[in-house]
């Protein structure tokens, strides 16, 4: 019983990660209707970029994350004004706009590849080590650090997502686009606005999950799991991605330890496939028309 | 009355199908390297697949990010058909097919999604059966399927690889023809309809899930089509062959080429399939250039080369109907 706890623990641990890419995406998909397919590399670009400062000016993690933090909303900002905003301005259909975040992220995976090349890099120790009691179970420190700062960072969203007035611009532009243009919401704003939350969440995981999945340029795989995270919780709710993210986290986790590690990754898909032919919308998701 | 430089660029005249067609068959003798055919051979198979999401996407409106689910469904049926059970290699080809459609029918009734869920649904789909077929033991695992036996019919094997060039490209022409035809007719008509407004399509008293089904199924099994004939032309194929790199590749043909134009795919095909290629000589930088080129291309010109090949011709056009137009009233 106690192993089982454990597990699920270290299972939530790993999925508050995907959860907060996942969260990341779904925020993208509801405040601009973009499927970004770069978003994975920026969980990539916050890795490596968090474990090259780390190495070279020996600074403190949580200065490290806020730096990354910082980064990733650079990089959404960018995102709109020059690859976003352009499309928009010429009309371009839904898939031509899939397909050019394609082609950045796939300039992003080989430029990462040029700057630091293939090699997985090692992070040094930045979770405390050793484990803590919680009613008698015995969970990894570094578990309850990673659960702790995502939820913080989860919550932190959804409170501004629900409560501020760039946060309620977003919504509304989300539910109409056009009518929010003509209540005054500035729309090339609410999208920079929540391309920056969204990467930033990105780079932020990256450089939580890159202590334990080593630094690499490959390290967009991950960032597939979150999509998988999105599709099973509900493309277009923030709310159901997270809980994708960690339903897919523990999935992985018993089904590698009561199974065989080998299906880790079968049992996460097929719980995610199965759910998507039962349910096409996702678990928490509606069919909507117009995304 | 027109002049004859308006009639000489009326559709008939410059049907870029009958001048693509030309210059395909004349390549070889341009080119006789086994680097150009090995290019050439993944370009016309490319152009199979690309014009079987042409049918889902660009005539019906369902973006699928997850072709290359039929692709390999494809390839590894008639693999392991005609390699572990020796069957002949038509019948593993048909059959091939048959488990494409079928895959693809038991998927379709994720189409109740639209636009970028279903993009993601069905990616995260291809991820799985990427994953899943890996672990299958029957399936040879993640190391894949080697010696293929290679294309033919009893006997008659397709040896060479300037014959396998011309039977490609005939496959490939066919398979377009076939679905221009179909598109003509009620079942196309009904497609198109789906694109435009589904609701509108169902108050016209088409069945939207019943043509969705079709839909998904008569392009997962051109697509199936697509993967057999690439199994038996390569010999060897494991999982990642069919990883998610292939549905983005597949998409990106159509979109490159030109949404909703069957030429658009085939020259979207050979671009998105040829350019890597011919960039090696850039080595390192040859995917960071091509990312970037895809990015830029689309931000600027997101309908594709078709969309820019009509207006240039449009363009053409009308100068030159304004310079007839000038030089009658000197």
């Amino acid at each position: 019983m106690g192993d089982l706890v454990g597990f699920v623990v270290a299972g939530i641990a790993i999925g508050s990660a995907y959860a907060l890419v996942a969260a990341g995406f779904a925020i993208v998909i509801r405040a601009t209707g973009l499927i970004n397919l770069a978003h994975p590399e920026f969980v990539m670009v916050g890795a490596l970029v968090g474990h090259t400062t780390i190495v070279a000016t020996k600074a403190p993690y949580a200065l490290v994350l806020i730096l990354v933090a910082l980064l990733g909303i650079g990089c959404g900002v960018a995102f709109e004004r020059f690859v976003l905003r352009p499309m928009v301005r010429r009309r371009a259909r839904l898939g031509a706009m899939i397909l050019a975040t394609v082609g950045v992220a796939i300039a992003l995976r080989k430029g990462a590849v040029l700057v630091w090349g293939a090699d997985p890099r090692a992070y040094p120790a930045v979770y405390p080590s050793g484990f803590v009691e919680v009613l008698g179970v015995r969970i990894l420190a570094r578990d309850v650090v990673i659960i702790l700062i995502a939820s913080a960072l989860l919550l932190t969203a959804g409170a501004v997502f629900k409560w501020t007035r760039i946060g309620i611009a977003m919504r509304a532009a989300s539910q109409d686009r056009d009518a929010a243009r003509l209540m005054g919401v500035r729309t090339t704003r609410t999208d920079a606005v929540s391309l920056a939350a969204g990467s930033g969440l990105a780079t932020v995981a990256g450089a939580l999950i890159a202590p334990i999945f080593f630094a690499r340029p490959d390290l967009g795989i991950f960032g597939l799991k979150a999509f998988a995270a999105t599709a099973l919780g509900g493309l277009d709710s923030v709310v159901g991605a997270a809980l994708g993210g960690i339903v897919l986290g523990i999935a992985e986790t018993l089904g590698g330890f009561y199974i065989s590690t080998a299906f880790k990754d079968v049992i996460a898909y097929l719980t995610m496939a199965v759910v998507l032919l039962i349910r096409p919308q996702g678990l928490l998701g509606t069919v909507r028309r117009n995304i | 009355m027109k002049s004859r430089l308006q009639l000489l660029l009326t559709q008939h005249h410059v049907n870029p199908w009958i001048w693509g067609t030309l210059l395909a068959a004349l390549l070889p003798l341009m080119f006789q390297s086994g680097f150009f055919y090995r290019v050439a051979h993944l370009a016309l198979l490319s152009a199979i697949y690309a014009l079987s999401l042409q049918l889902l996407f660009g005539k019906s409106g369902q973006i699928s990010l997850g072709h290359a689910i039929f692709v390999m469904a494809g390839a590894y049926t008639t693999a392991v058909l005609t390699r572990d059970y020796g069957l002949p290699v038509f019948v593993g080809i048909s059959l091939g097919v048959l488990v494409g459609a079928s895959i693809g029918a038991t998927i379709a009734p994720i189409g109740r999604l639209r636009g970028g869920p279903l993009a993601i649904a069905t990616l995260a789909l291809n991820a799985a059966a990427v994953v899943v077929v890996a672990n299958i033991e029957w399936l040879h695992g993640p190391l894949g399927i080697p010696a293929i036996p290679p294309l033919g019919i009893a006997e008659l094997t397709i040896e060479s690889r300037l014959m396998l060039y011309y039977v490609l490209l005939s496959v490939v022409l066919i398979i377009a023809w076939c679905l221009h035809r179909t598109v003509r007719f009620r079942f196309g008509r009904a497609l198109l309809a789906l694109r435009g407004n589904e609701t509108v399509a169902a108050s016209c008293g088409i069945s939207t899930a019943r043509f969705k089904v079709k839909a998904f199924a008569l392009s997962a099994a051109v697509a199936a089509f697509g993967g057999a004939l690439f199994a038996h032309t390569v010999s060897y194929i494991n999982p990642r062959t069919f990883s998610i790199e292939l549905s983005i590749m597949i998409i990106a043909m159509v979109i490159i080429g030109g949404v909703g134009s069957w030429g658009g795919a085939v020259i979207g095909a050979v671009i998105v399939t040829g350019a890597p290629e011919y960039l090696r000589i850039a080595d390192d930088y040859r995917l960071l250039i091509f990312g970037i080129f895809i990015a830029v291309f689309l931000i600027f010109a997101p309908g594709g080369v078709a969309s820019m090949f009509r207006k240039a011709t449009q363009r053409v056009y009308s100068a030159l109907t304004s310079l007839s137009r000038e030089s009658r009233n000197e």
